[in-house]
């Protein structure tokens, strides 16, 4: 009753090693074989090395003391492992921090040592200053000039200067200046 | 044939080729010895100075450097060109006879500028006005035309293929432009901008500030239009207007040419191309699409963005991260979002620094509206870009 196998024909459960899978199973059980004998090796060296510090009571009791006086010196307590762990959590954010900060010093380091760049810059830094620089070597040379006249200022060379289109800009610029000014205040 | 093997081989020692290689040693240090890049040319160029360099801003020679100084530490340097590709095989010839094979191939190879799909243009270039910032030989002739012009016609010219830096034709005109009033040339001059596209720039946003400068400026744009020949004997250009297909003749006294620009043969007559020629990748995670051992960034990649060094900032760490994922077996986490900027120089001491997306929408880094032109923006594409491009993005570390 419900076997309606053919005679001779085994059922599978009856004879498991002809199962392909199981056979597959056996295979790679077979080749990882080195590999189990290394694991236990190593949990067996494991368990002798817990079981003999478990055992070895001066050694435990130096290490609890140890542990004792570095919580008394350096105050660790649940304040402390609160930070850790907050610590801890913080981490993804800390790592974005330094690697920006690395790239920051690598980048001004990378800089130092770029003559080129630094050049480049240099020669900028020039041209934005040459109006500046242009105006002082003026100022400069007019000075030198003004120590070398020996010639005394009369009324008559004052007069003579007023004819110069610099100082007629000059005195409309102070004249027009004044005139705002003026206008400015009288509004207040 | 010589053989050699990496297991990842960078193709390009452009911007992409060594900010991938930079960015892929930087944070896996393991990945040191095993990255090849191939580049023949002993020389790296940063190319968004030329601008300057035509605007008698800047000395040529700051654009320059030896390409042995700029290959990131821990990368073999190829200098040999690769001639085709063999993605079922894993592998790529190159020029000198050598066959690379490889475990990850990332294509930087940037973009071929087509001299001669402008008839006359190659004669031309370089004396009788005819000048083009897109080129290192010929981008201080730019300032020594527009220093010498003496009044007449000037014009610039954008065609109709994809560019780098989609907003270097108008650059150069308004600093032109500039050059021109100092010189006290402008009122006895016309300036004309003959583009393929239909309007002056691709964002709205930005297109009505430079709308504005145009006007401003009084300078012609001419639409639509596609510079097809140049008579350096006549000083004339002949341009098809892509609407009518009529072929209109312009006099100069000055030329600027943005020439025709496609991808290099090498990649378009390979199997990583598309049917455009660029390298086909998914646009967010830059993996092609069929061979997903390769990646491709840069303007070799047919991303519809615009093709500049600052996608590429954007692009290499995408592709560094991706890579590596593909490596260990896992999903790619990083997604490219086509951003891409273009530090558009209105003016001596003037800029617009346009930073936008895929979906054409503003993506801006500074906390202030950069539509407007502003002179600290110009002093960023003047001053601190470079410094940040020798230093920052070719080191990896942005």
């Amino acid at each position: 009753m419900g076997n309606n196998k053919a005679v001779g024909e085994q059922p599978l459960w009856q004879d498991p090693l002809a199962d392909p899978e199981v056979q597959e199973s056996l295979t790679v059980l077979i080749q990882k074989l080195p590999q189990i004998k290394e694991m236990v090796l190593s949990a067996e060296k494991a368990a002798v090395l817990v079981s003999s510090i478990a055992q070895d009571q001066t050694s435990l009791k130096q290490l609890g003391e140890k542990w004792d006086r570095l919580t008394q010196t350096h105050q660790i307590n649940e304040e402390t492992w609160q930070a850790l762990i907050t610590l801890l959590d913080k981490l993804p954010t800390l790592l974005t921090m330094i690697e920006t900060l690395e790239k920051v010093q690598l980048f001004v380091q990378s800089l130092m040592q770029d003559k080129s760049s630094i050049e480049y810059l240099g020669e900028s830094v020039k041209s934005y200053l040459a109006p500046v620089t242009e105006k002082l070597d003026l100022v400069k040379e007019a000075q030198e000039r003004a120590k070398q006249d020996q010639t005394k200022v009369s009324l008559f060379t004052i007069l003579r200067w007023m004819k110069e289109p610099a100082v007629q800009d000059s005195l409309k610029f102070i004249h027009a200046l004044l005139q705002v000014w003026t206008e400015n205040c009288n509004r207040k | 044939m010589a053989q050699v093997h990496y297991p990842i081989v960078v193709v390009g020692a452009g911007t992409g080729g060594i900010m991938v290689s930079a960015n892929l040693v930087r944070a896996y240090p393991g990945l040191k010895g095993k990255i090849a890049i191939l580049d023949p040319v002993s020389k790296h160029y940063y190319q968004p100075l030329w601008t300057l360099v035509g605007g008698g801003v800047t000395d040529k020679k700051a654009s320059e450097r030896e390409m042995s100084s700029v290959i990131p530490e821990g990368v073999d340097w190829i200098k040999d060109a690769v001639t085709t590709f063999d993605p079922e095989a894993n592998t790529v010839s190159t020029q000198e006879g050598k066959q690379i094979s490889y475990q990850f191939l990332v294509v930087a190879a940037g973009i071929e500028i087509n001299w001669d799909g402008i008839k006359g243009l190659k004669e031309a270039l370089g004396s009788g006005g005819v000048c083009s910032n897109y080129s290192y030989d010929y981008c201080d002739y730019t300032w020594e035309t527009i220093r010498n012009f003496k009044g007449g016609t000037a014009i610039f010219t954008q065609p109709s293929t994809a560019v780098k830096c989609g907003g270097a034709p108008q650059k150069i005109m308004y600093l032109a432009d500039d050059a021109f009033r100092k010189a006290g040339v402008r009122d006895r001059s016309k300036v004309i901008f003959t583009t393929a596209l239909d309007s002056i720039f691709q964002v709205p946003v930005y297109a009505k500030t430079l709308e504005q400068v145009v006007h401003r400026k009084q300078i012609s744009p001419m639409f639509k239009r596609n510079l097809i020949e140049v008579r350096p004997d006549q000083r004339e250009a002949v341009f098809e207007n892509l609407e009518t297909k009529q072929q209109e003749v312009l006099a100069y006294d000055m030329l600027h040419v943005t020439p025709p620009m496609q991808s290099p043969a090498f990649i378009r007559n390979s199997p990583l191309a598309d049917q455009n020629g660029w390298v086909d990748v998914d646009p967010y995670t830059l993996q092609h699409r069929r061979y997903h051992n390769i990646f491709a960034l840069g303007d070799c990649a047919n991303l519809p963005t615009s093709k500049t060094g600052a996608a590429i900032r954007k692009q290499a760490p995408v592709v560094a991260e991706n890579l590596v994922s593909a490596m260990q077996g896992d999903v790619l986490g990083a997604q490219y979002d086509g951003y891409t900027s273009c530090p558009l120089v209105t003016g001596y001491n003037r800029l617009v620094m346009a930073e936008f997306d895929y979906n054409k929408q503003p993506k801006e880094s500074f906390p202030i509206d950069q539509s407007q032109e502003r002179f600290s923006m110009y002093l960023v594409k003047k001053d601190l870009l470079p410094i940040l491009y020798w230093n920052g993005m070719l080191k990896g570390l942005m």
